[in-house]
């Protein structure tokens, strides 16, 4: 048996790119018994087992403890309540990025705000007696949101298909859903309320509290962690490296202070080597030279380990039982 | 004492109604989701299920019990329906119960019939716990001064609804009194300005017109005619004036007067006496009538009581007047039970059923929970 269980999604975009930031960060992913198998190896990691599901699954697996890490949707992992706490977001991956929003009828040109959105239900409710129907498949986050913004004479649909479709199809008067260009919410003649933003979602590395961390396992994934951060590191900074030639030390050091480097070698005669972030890198060497430096070079790294991780040491802390 | 407690509260509710009534445990969670709100998804034990089939276990037995009305269906003369049966409410706390079992009655009858009743059903269920040995402490109030309250300032119309609005949601008042005192500035709406200069039809227009422009399709429950209406209204609150602070003040301290009954009367009739009252008629009527139902229920023999225009309970059916009686004895499982008027439930659950009363009917109850009027007994 694997020491660690990882979830990835099985099919579509968010697939491809976990997929892509795994293999960039030198663990790729490789499914056993060809393209449908549901099972998968992590390059270099032999006690990692990587399991396809949907995001949906994921969540679910990740709240029941069933895996030990997962990569989902915020808006997923929030929707799970007071489960919520069993989760721990380890890292932010800058993909599947989406806003969860209340969304009205275009029309609707005197509602532009929350505060619209609650005289115009109670106006409804006055009315027909009927409340204003909201279609969502976020029931959870829906209800805590409206709530929040003291929004009561509503009631929710739950919606497991289009939710965009919900108010054109006669079921519906508003909608809370996740949309990224906006652009499906107007081909639905719906807009976003002003300040009815509920969540900027984005695809998340989680890890799950109730999966059993033993020592093995918080191992095996503090060094994958430990691999991911130094990708990440490696890709920003850039190593210079220059002859030390006729500039002073203590002149070369502060540059290296006030460029935000750090040095990367004890001591080398004659050398000064130092890391840098990327986009300081050319003016750092211009004036490394200017100094008397050179000649100065600057490489690229493709990972960058630290002693200690700050992932990895922020999730064992975040795992230690509160 | 040896008089058992679930005797004594159905022999209460037999004084009351003569039909009693077995109604299904499952009931349309949509039912209460429409009276209650959403926030009843995490109060009562829903079951899963398509969401006009969705069932959830009863979490009282008013409405249950207006159901049943609806399907005897017979409004020739008022009636009432007693029951006793179990209900279903999920707890935070620990200590309360989440299934326990409900006696009660529920009264029907022309709203000029009704107000008489009030005092009855009230003593009722007050003389149950005195057979048993139980002295409660009274907690009442009243939905109709709370209104009249409101309305006898004449606040600026859009704030006498959200005022009325934030009754029964828990700190609402306050928060809601807190924003009409120093409202954000109202939203610069041009349209609205210039609609608002316009005639109906021509406003109307107007919205049709921009519409198809831009290409939008009208989706949603509204109407042009609506939204056109509040663009008018938005319009017009930019010019509006301010709600007044002293009327503010006014409703904050009525709806925060909490003494014995009398006494909470007589604070309330001074309060109507100043400027701030614009119309104190209606107000004065509603203490007047409030108080009358007091002398009624303090005749033979006065329980210890409180009033206040700020008290309702429960699931918020109510809109008339409420009571609650309590055992302080037992800490947080001091309520016995209570129970007041609810018109409004009736008429919203008739119009979901497409059939019922004549809207001149109005309804009330109480519901009392034998077991722990057991426990305050001993």
């Amino acid at each position: 048996m694997s020491a660690l269980t990882i979830a990835v999604p099985s099919k579509g975009r968010l697939q491809e790119q976990t997929l892509a930031f795994f293999a960039d960060c030198g663990l790729a992913i490789s499914q056993d018994g060809g393209k449908r198998g549901y099972v998968a190896r992590m390059a270099g990691q032999g006690d990692v087992e990587v399991r396809l599901l949907s995001a949906g699954d994921i969540t679910a697996a990740l709240r029941d403890g069933d895996v030990h890490v997962g990569v989902t949707g915020e808006d997923l992992l929030r929707e799970l309540g007071p489960a919520f706490e069993r989760i721990v977001m380890v890292k932010p991956l800058g993909f599947g990025r989406a806003d969860l929003v209340v969304a009205a009828p275009a029309a609707w040109l005197d509602v532009t705000t929350m505060a619209d959105l609650d005289e115009v239900s109670a106006a409804m409710r006055a009315r027909t007696g009927k409340r204003l129907r909201v279609a969502t498949k976020y029931l959870k986050q829906t209800h805590a949101f409206l709530d929040g913004r003291g929004v009561d004479d509503y009631r929710i649909v739950e919606s497991l298909g289009a939710t965009e479709g919900a108010p054109a199809a006669g079921v519906a008067d508003v909608i809370v859903d996740i949309t990224t260009t906006g652009q499906t919410l107007a081909a639905n003649h719906l807009k976003t309320l002003t300040d009815g933003l509920i969540l900027k979602s984005q695809a998340q590395l989680a890890a799950s509290r109730a999966a059993s961390w033993t020592p093995a396992a918080k191992a095996t994934f503090a060094a994958i962690l430990d691999q991911i951060e130094a990708r990440e590191q490696g890709r920003s900074l850039k190593l210079v490296r220059a002859a030390v030639g006729g500039a002073s030390a203590d002149a070369l050091n502060q540059l290296i202070a006030r460029m935000g480097g750090r040095l990367a070698s004890e001591s080398e005669p004659g050398l000064i080597a130092f890391y840098c972030p990327a986009e300081r890198a050319p003016e750092a060497s211009a004036a490394a030279a200017a100094l008397g430096a050179g000649p100065v070079g600057v490489f690229g790294s493709d990972y960058v380990f630290e002693r200690v991780g700050t992932l990895s040491a922020r999730f064992g802390e975040a795992l230690a039982p509160r | 004492m040896s008089v058992d407690a679930s005797l004594a509260l159905r022999a209460a509710a037999s004084a009351l109604a003569a039909t009693w009534i077995d109604p299904p445990v499952l009931q349309p969670a949509g039912l209460y989701l429409e009276l209650a709100g959403e926030d009843i998804r995490a109060r009562a034990y829903m079951l899963a299920g398509d969401d006009d089939a969705a069932l959830c276990l009863r979490p009282d037995m008013t409405a249950p019990a207006v159901r049943e009305a609806l399907k005897r269906n017979d409004w020739s003369a008022a009636f009432g329906l007693a029951y006793d049966g179990l209900v279903f409410r999920r707890q935070t706390d620990n200590a309360k119960e989440s299934e326990f079992r409900q006696i009660g009655a529920e009264v029907f009858a022309p709203v000029t019939d009704i107000a008489s009743r009030e005092a009855d059903i009230t003593i009722a269920a007050l003389d149950a716990c005195r057979a048993v040995g139980v002295q409660p402490r009274m907690r009442l109030g009243d939905v109709a001064v709370f209104e009249a309250i409101v309305d006898a300032c004449a606040l600026p119309e859009s704030w006498t609804r959200r005022v009325k609005r934030a009754f029964s949601r828990p700190g609402g008042l306050a928060t809601v009194l807190r924003e009409a005192a120093a409202p954000p500035a109202p939203e610069e709406s041009i349209l609205g300005e210039a609609l608002a200069a316009l005639p109906d039809e021509r406003a109307e227009a107007v919205v049709e017109e921009l519409l198809a422009d831009a290409r939008i399709v009208l989706v949603g429950g509204r109407t042009v005619a609506e939204i056109a209406a509040r663009l008018r209204e938005k319009g017009r609150a930019m010019h509006a004036p301010r709600a007044d602070a002293q009327a503010l003040a006014l409703i904050a301290e009525a709806t925060a007067i909490e003494a014995a009954p009398d006494a909470a009367f007589e604070q309330l009739r001074k309060i109507a006496a100043r400027p701030s009252a614009k119309n104190p008629t209606a107000l004065l009527a509603a203490i007047d009538r409030a108080s009358a139902r007091w002398d009624a229920v303090k005749r033979d023999n006065a329980p210890e009581a409180t009033f206040s225009a700020g008290f309702g309970r429960g699931l918020a059916y109510y809109d008339g007047f409420v009571f609650e009686l309590e055992a302080p004895l037992l800490g947080v499982r001091a309520s016995l039970g209570g129970g007041g008027r609810y018109d409004g439930l009736l008429q919203r659950i008739t119009s979901s059923q497409g059939s019922g009363p004549p809207a001149s009917w109005g309804a009330a109850g109480f519901a009392m929970r034998p077991a722990r009027l057991a426990e305050a007994a001993q």
